[in-house]
C-alpha cells in the first residue's frame, strides 16, 4: 500500500485551504435561508473541516517536520479558534442549531429565524 | 539565560507600551467623540478612578508584552528541545494573559474567556512567527552578503 508523505509546506498549504473553505462555507451557507437542513450541513461541514485541520496540526507537531514551534502553536490555536467559533455559532444556547434542531420552526422568534 | 530574558523582556515591555497606545487610539476612533480615551470607559466606571484604571490597563498591556518577549526567547532557544520549548512558550504567554483576564473579567463568562484566550494566543503566536521569519530572512541576507553570493549574482547579471 502506498503511503502518503506530505512535506511541512504541503501540510501548511492544506491547513490554509481548510481555513479558506471554512470561511467560505460558513458565510455562504450562513447567508442562505435558515432552513434546518442547510444549518445542519453547515454545522457538519465546519466540524469536518476543523477535525481535518486538527489532525494535520497534530501531524505537523511530529519532530520530523522542521518548523518553528511558534508557527506550529499558532496554527494549532487558529484551528482551535475556528472550532470554538463553530461551537459558539451553533451549539451555544440561543444560537443557531439547538433552537433549529430541538424546537418547532414556529416556536423560534422571528428575529432569531432571521439571524 | 537571565541576561537574554532581561533583553527580550525589555523589548517586550516596549512592544506592550506600543500595543497599549495602539489600543487607546482604536478605542478613541471607535468612540468617535473627539476625545482621546486613555482607558476603557467600562474599566473607568468599575474602578471609579480614571488614574487607577489607566494604571491597571497599562500594567496589563506591559506585562503581556514582557511575557511575549520571554515566550519568544523560549521559542528561539533550540537547545531546550521541542517539548520544553512549547511548554515554556505557553506557560509564559498564559502568565502574561492572566492580568488581562482578571481586568477583562473573563471568569464571569467562561466560554467567552476561553475563546478570548485562544484568539489572543493564536494572534500573538502568528505575529511572533512572522517576526521570526523576517529576522531569519535578514540573517540569511547578511550571511549572503558576508560570503559575497549577492555580489557574484549582481556581477553575473551585469
Amino acid at each position: 500500500m502506498k503511503k502518503f508523505k506530505l512535506s511541512s509546506k504541503q501540510i501548511i498549504t492544506w491547513i490554509c485551504v481548510n481555513y479558506g473553505l471554512f470561511i467560505m462555507a460558513f458565510f455562504t451557507l450562513g447567508f442562505m435561508d435558515s432552513n434546518k437542513s442547510i444549518v445542519i450541513v453547515n454545522f457538519i461541514l465546519d466540524i469536518v473541516l476543523c477535525t481535518v485541520s486538527l489532525v494535520l496540526n497534530i501531524i505537523l507537531f511530529s519532530p520530523k517536520y522542521k518548523m518553528s514551534i511558534v508557527g506550529k502553536i499558532g496554527l494549532l490555536f487558529t484551528t482551535l479558534c475556528f472550532a470554538a467559533f463553530t461551537c459558539f455559532a451553533f451549539l451555544m444556547p440561543e444560537n443557531g442549531l439547538p433552537p433549529v434542531l430541538f424546537s418547532q420552526v414556529s416556536q423560534i422568534p422571528p428575529e432569531m429565524r432571521q439571524s | 539565560m537571565k541576561k537574554k530574558a532581561l533583553k527580550f523582556g525589555t523589548i517586550g515591555f516596549l512592544f506592550g507600551c506600543f500595543a497599549y497606545l495602539l489600543f487607546s487610539i482604536l478605542v478613541s476612533l471607535r468612540m468617535n467623540t473627539g476625545d482621546f480615551y486613555f482607558v476603557l470607559p467600562a474599566l473607568k466606571n468599575e474602578y471609579s478612578s480614571e488614574l487607577l484604571a489607566a494604571i491597571v490597563q497599562i500594567a496589563a498591556f506591559t506585562w503581556l508584552g514582557i511575557a511575549c518577549g520571554i515566550a519568544y526567547m523560549f521559542s528561539e532557544n533550540v537547545e531546550l528541545g521541542p517539548i520544553k520549548q512549547g511548554a515554556g512558550y505557553l506557560v509564559s504567554l498564559t502568565m502574561g494573559i492572566l492580568p488581562l483576564a482578571w481586568t477583562g473579567q473573563w471568569f464571569k463568562h467562561i466560554f467567552i474567556g476561553i475563546f478570548s484566550y485562544i484568539i489572543i494566543v493564536a494572534i500573538i503566536s502568528l505575529l511572533l512567527f512572522f517576526i521570526g521569519l523576517a529576522k531569519l530572512k535578514c540573517d540569511v541576507n547578511e550571511i549572503r552578503q558576508a560570503i559575497g553570493i549577492g555580489e557574484e549574482v549582481s556581477n553575473e547579471k551585469i
